[in-house]
């Protein structure tokens, strides 16, 4: 029970902290510093795992439940940032009204359309040095993209996901 | 650990089955919660009778496989919704630059966008009547609270 109670006060610390600082950062400067956003973000994951190595609770399961509950954090910061499905859910509020499936698609994101959600995608992969782009040309992959897209593929094809994404 | 890891590989093994048993593009991501919890448990439950019903080692135990399942849940969203995973694979097959034109023409031809609708009528959130995509109750409330939680996390969704 006390690995559980320290887990979760320092995720919840973590949590408070680095939507505290996003705020902050969004509300001084008025856009988002996605570099410094992320050092701080790692910052405070290794401060809570060396915080957790150094408390009196065993370290292995202490760090798994952290990583667990860190993990639900990132993927609901992703979905509420990135959200393809609930992007398309607010573009149909943002409507007041029903909408035909082609007029959905070409407004997603509040117009930016089908073109914006793929360059937004290929403009983080390509920030994070997966690939090349060069105005709209897009490619060729690095040796980590390139390995990331054949794990993506040869996954996709193990669980007989042929359709998706 | 090495029955946390043990368990997870088990239970990997009846979900790769299960999957490729009945496949289909609906991520089933519940479905794979239910499977993993299961295991956990099955995991932890073993070796708390194994070993003399020692609780602790039961506990560390249970922590390791949640662990371990978050890795693979977080490491499957992506493997099944991810449209950045999609390009990805389709920049895969070439070793030359490709115009974004040739990417939006392909995704525009194909039904991934209908699909992401169809998951959210079989989830109660729209309704699609013959072309049009009507907002259910359940989808209007949900977009509320979406628009609310987005803008303190990350100052609104850009999709």
């Amino acid at each position: 029970m006390m690995t559980l109670l320290l887990v979760i006060s320092v995720l919840g610390g973590l949590v408070v902290i680095d939507l505290g600082v996003n705020f902050l950062v969004r509300k001084q400067l008025g856009r988002r510093l996605l570099k410094l956003e992320s050092l701080l973000f790692f910052g405070l994951i290794g401060a809570s795992v060396s915080f957790l190595f150094f408390s009196s609770v065993p370290f292995v399961p202490a760090v798994s439940l952290f990583i667990a509950g860190l993990l639900v954090y990132m993927q609901c910061k992703s979905i509420f940032s990135r959200g393809y499905s609930i992007r398309i859910l607010l573009d149909l509020y943002s409507l007041g009204k029903p909408s035909s499936m082609e007029k959905l698609k070409n407004n997603y994101g509040q117009g930016q359309g089908v073109k914006g959600l793929l360059l937004k995608r290929f403009q983080s992969m390509a920030s994070i040095g997966l690939l090349k782009i060069e105005g709209e040309s897009l490619g060729p992959l690095s040796t980590l993209g390139r390995f990331c897209g054949m794990a993506g593929l040869m996954s996709r094809k193990l669980l007989g996901l042929e359709n998706v994404g | 650990m090495i029955e946390a890891i043990l368990g997870f590989a088990a239970v990997f093994v009846v979900h790769v089955i299960v999957w490729r048993i009945f496949p289909s593009n609906s991520p089933r991501i519940k479905l794979l919660f239910l499977v993993l919890l299961a295991g956990n448990l099955i995991t932890t439950a073993l070796i708390y009778y194994g070993f003399e019903q020692n609780f602790q080692r039961a506990f560390d135990v249970f922590c390791i496989s949640v662990g371990i399942d978050a890795i693979y849940l977080y490491i499957y969203s992506g493997v099944c919704r991810s449209v950045s995973l999609t390009l990805l694979g389709q920049l895969t097959h070439t070793r030359h630059s490709m115009p974004l034109k040739d990417f939006v023409t392909d995704y525009e031809e194909s039904d991934r966008f209908e699909d992401r609708v169809k998951v959210m009528e079989e989830a109660g959130f729209v309704s699609i009547q013959g072309n049009e995509v009507v907002l259910t109750f359940k989808g209007q409330n949900a977009a509320r609270w979406i628009e609310r939680i987005s803008n303190i996390i990350s100052g609104g969704l850009e999709g």
